[in-house]
């Protein structure tokens, strides 16, 4: 009887558990942690506890656990409920693996595949807050404001770029963070499998470039930013109000009527009267 | 039933609350190309254009020698592209190409051909910083007959506020040189044109501010109609309205200031023009290369001497392929 009794609360208790474990669960798969802000191209969503994925609309909301997805054409923003925002390029899968706001900000995203960049508040720059973005390899925490972070799966390899501010780097293998490198604006690093991050350098505008192209919403064919000037060339004001044909001619093809005509001649003087 | 019950309880659980990242991980890994090292960008460009005054006939009348209908259609092309010879966070060199030609429907005599080759180098002394140089020349066709060359050169300067802005201070010198009458021996000169620029950037959107003096200075006496002084202000926005669209809107006001009597009003009156030109653009990509776009030019230039004045409107439909 007492064993038949036994029997009874443990099972009771275990579905205790359960319901407790489900619970905290489903609240903690949909909590939600901030919104699409633009969508370009074909984007999904894993919802936390979802067997399938559905497509990403703008304002569609951003749950703690969910797991984005872009296909090779397609980019997204998302807005962030304490005001980062992260941009996935094309062909990236990005999960949101937490997200704190009080006491201090904590956020740390799982970047699975491809290149994402992280624009992030000032709010980080507290002493306890938190800011990361883990690839396979390597793990890129925020001290500054703005990053981007590539993984490349045929290279096993991420490239760090920091933009704004300072970006810290480490690999995912240093736990103790023995071997942690900070980047600053232009600045990138790689790190392998493994590996420490290589020493910091400039990176080729080159280089740059297309990851900013790839991270920019609002763009022309090509991978150019439609609405970005080249700080590298000169760009007269105004240009772009003039069509090719009015830059060339822009006068009527009139002949002059030449030659000026001679000035008047003095006046004569008048003589007695 | 209560053994078989607490695996299959705790299994629920844990499929509960097992981290999506392991799922995500446990599917195959797409391919992602590295970031290229690109050096070099071609572009492709065609398609038809309407142009309301092709002639620049003043409002209401045909000059002499001109069509009695200075409106016509044009099919157009253009081609171009740019080699980064240095490219690095410090330094940059590159050459560019670009092409243009339009081909008219009726007044041949207008249609008008483009070659610019330019070279550029910069450096910058600091992250924020950019100093450089553009040099080339510049050359049109119009109709059958050599219109202008111009050798330039282009120092600039560009102060890159973070994410958010740009300042651009723009020098140019070139020396034109008109080929064909009626303007050959009569406008040539040299042009100088300073101009400063401020584009403010939210996200793919900017806005920006332009200001620009400029002086031409026809050599010979005959060109003393064109010689001017003009101020120029401008302002321009770019946004994405959605489905994948940019839009770009730009207006500029000239105030053109000749300082000798005009020979087309008797050499009694100095000739004062007020232009304003707008442009409003829309480019929607079809894949990574190919692009589709709508244009329309908008100019009304209001001359004090009655022959000068005129409207024109150009309205473009263009496919562009860029690589």
């Amino acid at each position: 009887m007492r064993t038949e009794i036994g029997r009874r609360w443990s099972a009771s208790l275990l579905v205790a558990v359960w319901l407790v474990a489900t619970s905290v669960s489903m609240a903690w798969s949909q909590e939600r942690v901030g919104a699409v802000a633009a969508v370009e191209g074909q984007a999904e969503v894993l919802h936390p506890g979802a067997s399938a994925s559905v497509p990403l609309a703008q304002g569609d909301p951003i749950l703690l656990g969910d797991q984005l997805r872009t296909r090779p054409d397609a980019k997204v923003r998302v807005t962030l409920r304490e005001g980062s925002v992260l941009t996935l390029a094309p062909d990236s899968q990005l999960m949101i693996t937490e997200q704190v706001v009080a006491p201090a900000s904590m956020s740390r995203f799982q970047l699975l595949l491809g290149t994402i960049k992280a624009a992030v508040t000032e709010r980080y720059s507290e002493p306890n807050a938190r800011f990361e973005v883990e690839t396979p390899t390597a793990i890129a925490g925020v001290r500054g404001t703005s990053f981007l972070a590539s993984y490349d799966t045929t290279k096993d390899e991420t490239l760090v770029v920091g933009l704004v501010d300072v970006t810290r780097v480490r690999s995912l293998a240093d736990t103790r963070g023995t071997a942690v490198v900070d980047l600053g604006p232009g600045i990138a690093t790689r790190v392998r499998r493994g590996s420490r991050p290589l020493a910091p350098a400039p990176i080729p505008e080159s280089q740059l470039r297309p990851l900013q192209d790839a991270t920019e919403l609002g763009q022309q064919a090509g991978g150019r930013g439609a609405n970005r000037l080249d700080a590298r060339r000169p760009v007269r004001p105004g240009e772009r109000a003039t069509s090719t044909e009015e830059k060339a001619v822009d006068q009527p093809l009139l002949s002059p009527q030449s030659p000026k005509p001679p000035p008047p001649p003095p006046p004569v003087p008048r003589v007695g009267r | 039933m209560s053994a078989r019950l607490v695996p299959a309880m705790v299994l629920a659980a844990l499929t509960l609350v097992v981290s999506p990242a392991a799922r995500g991980a446990d599917e195959p890994a797409q391919e992602q190309p590295a970031p290229a090292e690109k050096h070099w960008w071609l572009h492709a460009d065609s398609g038809f254009q309407y142009d309301s005054n092709v002639a620049l006939d003043p409002s209401g009348q045909t000059l002499p020698g001109a069509p009695s209908n200075p409106a016509d259609g044009a099919f157009i092309v253009g081609a171009g592209g740019r080699y980064d010879v240095v490219d690095s966070a410090r330094w940059q060199a590159s050459l560019e190409y670009d092409f243009y030609q339009s081909l008219h429907f009726r007044l041949h005599d207008f249609n008008l051909r483009s070659n610019r080759v330019a070279g550029t180098a910069g450096y910058a002394p600091t992250s924020t910083l950019w100093t450089g140089v553009q040099a080339g020349y510049q050359h049109f066709v119009l109709g059958d007959q050599p219109y202008s060359g111009a050798p330039f050169v282009t120092p600039f300067v560009s102060l890159v506020q973070g994410d958010w802005g740009l300042t651009q201070f723009v020098y140019q010198h070139a020396q034109v040189t008109y080929l064909s009458p009626p303007f050959e021996d009569v406008r040539t000169g040299p042009t100088d044109t300073a101009s400063l620029s401020q584009t403010l950037y939210w996200g793919a959107r900017y806005v920006t501010l332009g200001y620009e003096f400029g002086s031409v200075r026809p050599s010979s006496a005959a060109g003393d109609d064109y010689r001017e002084r003009y101020n120029q202000v401008s302002v321009g926005a770019g946004f994405s309205p959605g489905w994948r669209t940019t839009v770009d809107v730009n207006y500029l006001f000239r105030y053109e200031n000749y300082p000798d009597p005009n020979s087309a009003a008797d050499f009694r009156t100095n000739r004062q023009d007020a232009v304003n030109q707008f442009s409003v653009s829309i480019r929607r990509p079809l894949s990574p290369y190919l692009s589709v776009g709508l244009a329309y030019y908008g100019t009304i230039d209001d001359s004090n001497i009655p022959v000068y004045q005129y409207r024109r409107n150009i309205v473009s439909a263009e496919v562009r392929v860029a690589y």
